[in-house]
């Protein structure tokens, strides 16, 4: 009888945890539509949420934050059509880095790559 | 009568000048996908200016990569594959058809309008000097990405300083991309043979490589092959044969064949596929920021003054390029030499040699997206006289990535007695708007 209950509570355990995990995966939670949308922080790690506020204001200096949201949702470069991994986010960062106009350091930049990289693998989860 | 005539012609260009600028006025609110004028690469990779350029049309390094690579995104998924990463329902829907017919995703033209006011110390009448300019351009890529194009051609343009006249033609031609498997790219129409670093600088052209020597620039367009191939990412290599008419005399064209050939070199920043440099964001290098091109280029060819003997003609050329952060220094040096050519007050006979020397310098800076600045120093020496220096400040603003004010003032020493060795400066300042969508 326990035996029979354990099973039963590790089947709809693990149904849930599969019915979860694609929406788990589209759940990166965002805020607005098209222009102005934008992830939506509250769920972040705490680590990550000074890091997003470097992303907010540099990324949005010469792009929508739309374009980034699209490439980390579907690790697919929007523009480009290349894919969105960690290489990317660094070869991203670096351009970002050396463009004359981003204003950015190489603080910030780490910032913003950890945090892209932290968000491809929540959005992979 | 001549008088007449030629206000008819000005009235009729006028005419459809304004009934084609009006069109692709109209033509672009629905080409444009957002409210912003942008061009055809920005409207074909939803991209903005900026992707590309400084401030249009000064490429950045990812411009001259994009360039380079045939008008195609380096490393992307061809356009016309898009159809396996469209990001929107729509995006799914037009693809297909785009996949399937090979062409453009959208279609891929571009205007640039222009409007100038001058000021000229020598004339009577200092300010009275207007130019207005109309352009379309168009460029892209079809057939999987395998072959770029690019056209460009005046829609006339109306100097108020000379006779009203049309301009052009400029330039159409193909790029294959890779023919057969080979590692090369093919350029086939009339195009200006690429023996420069840079398709132009903040202020325009330096005159080291479009000095006109007897007639003679290396600059203009021409029919022609042309093969260019990356050995490696960061060593381009460049040889051409073009077919141009070398005679002065309208009346009596002559058909030769030129070559070229350039090899560049880019150390630091990033390679010729685009690709950004590693960078290590713990430790810092002056790498970091710092690019250094190089080239050297050698054009020989011919002229004649219309009696069918061809007297030699050739140009070697060095260019050196650094980028760092903000700031670019552009240096050129072009040595040439014009056989048995006559004029700047050479005789022609059989001993002439016409050595020239021109040189170039510009720095440009950046401040932002908006505003630029710029000072160029060019030299120029035929035949052992110093005949111009010309100094060139200048100042950009562009309030949209589309559109650009810019205030420069040319100092020359001597811009029209090349002749003799009199020298008399001229001041010439501009004032120019120009809207490219």
């Amino acid at each position: 009888m326990g035996r029979t209950c354990g099973l039963k509570a590790f089947f709809v355990a693990a149904t849930l945890c599969i019915a979860w995990s694609p929406l788990a995966a589209a759940d990166l939670k965002t805020v607005g539509s098209g222009d102005a949308m934008n992830f939506d922080p509250s769920g972040f790690r705490d680590d990550m949420k000074p890091k997003f506020e470097i992303m907010k204001v540099k990324c949005v200096k010469c792009h929508t934050m739309e374009r980034t949201i699209v490439a980390i949702k579907t690790g697919v470069a929007p523009i480009s059509g290349q894919p969105f991994d960690r290489s990317a986010t660094k070869a991203y960062g670096v351009k970002m880095l050396r463009k004359p106009d981003s204003e950015m350091n190489k603080e910030q930049v780490k910032a913003v790559v950890d945090l892209m990289n932290y968000l491809l693998d929540e959005a992979a989860r | 009568m001549g008088i007449r005539k030629c206000s008819t012609h000005a009235t009729g260009f006028g005419a459809v000048t304004t009934a084609l600028t009006l069109l692709f006025l109209v033509l672009s609110c629905f080409w444009a996908t957002r409210a912003q004028a942008i061009a055809a690469f920005s409207r074909e990779y939803k991209t903005e200016c900026t992707t590309c350029h400084t401030i249009f049309p000064q490429l950045n390094e990812f411009g001259e990569a994009f360039e380079k690579n045939g008008f195609i995104w380096p490393g992307a998924v061809p356009l016309s594959k898009k159809v396996k990463v469209a990001q929107t329902e729509e995006e799914r829907k037009s693809a297909e058809f785009i996949h399937l017919s090979g062409i453009p995703a959208t279609l891929p033209l571009s205007a640039s309008l222009g409007v100038s006011y001058l000021y000229d110390d020598t004339k009577e009448d200092d300010f009275d000097q207007k130019f207005f300019s109309a352009q379309i351009l168009s460029g892209g890529a079809f057939g999987g990405d395998r072959i770029g194009f690019w056209f460009n051609e005046s829609l006339g343009n109306q100097d108020t300083t000379r006779t009203n006249s049309l301009s052009g033609p400029s330039q159409v031609y193909f790029i294959a991309r890779h023919p057969l498997g080979i590692p090369v790219h093919l350029k086939a129409g009339r195009f200006s043979p690429d023996l420069s670093l840079w398709k132009t600088s903040l202020s325009g052209r330096l005159i080291s490589m479009g000095a006109n020597i007897d007639g003679f620039t290396v600059t203009g367009a021409q029919s022609g092959l042309e093969l260019s191939s990356f050995l490696g990412p960061r060593v381009l290599a460049v040889v051409g044969v073009n077919d141009r008419n070398n005679s002065a005399d309208a009346k009596n064209p002559h058909s030769v064949n030129d070559v070229y050939g350039r090899v560049g070199v880019k150390i630091g920043g990033a390679d010729y596929h685009g690709k950004e440099p590693d960078v290590d964001l713990d430790k810092d290098s002056v790498w970091d920021y710092l690019s250094v091109s190089l080239s050297a280029f050698g054009y020989s060819g011919s002229s004649s003054k219309g009696d069918g003997v061809d007297h030699d003609v050739t140009r070697l050329g060095l260019e050196a390029g650094v980028n760092y952060k903000k700031l670019l220094l552009m240096f050129g040096a072009t040595f040439g030499d014009n056989d048995q050519s006559a004029g700047w007050g050479v005789a022609a006979d059989k001993d002439t040699e016409l050595k020239s020397t021109a040189l170039s310098a510009e720095v440009n800076y950046v401040f932002n997206a908006k505003y630029a600045a710029a000072l160029r120093y060019d030299y120029l020496d035929v035949d052992g006289k110093d005949l111009r220096t010309i100094v060139t400040p200048a100042v950009i603003y562009a309030p949209l990535q589309s559109f650009k004010l810019r205030l420069s003032v040319a100092i020359d020493s001597n811009p029209t007695s090349a002749a003799t060795d009199k020298a008399e400066s001229n001041t010439t300042a501009s004032l120019s708007a120009t809207l490219s969508f």
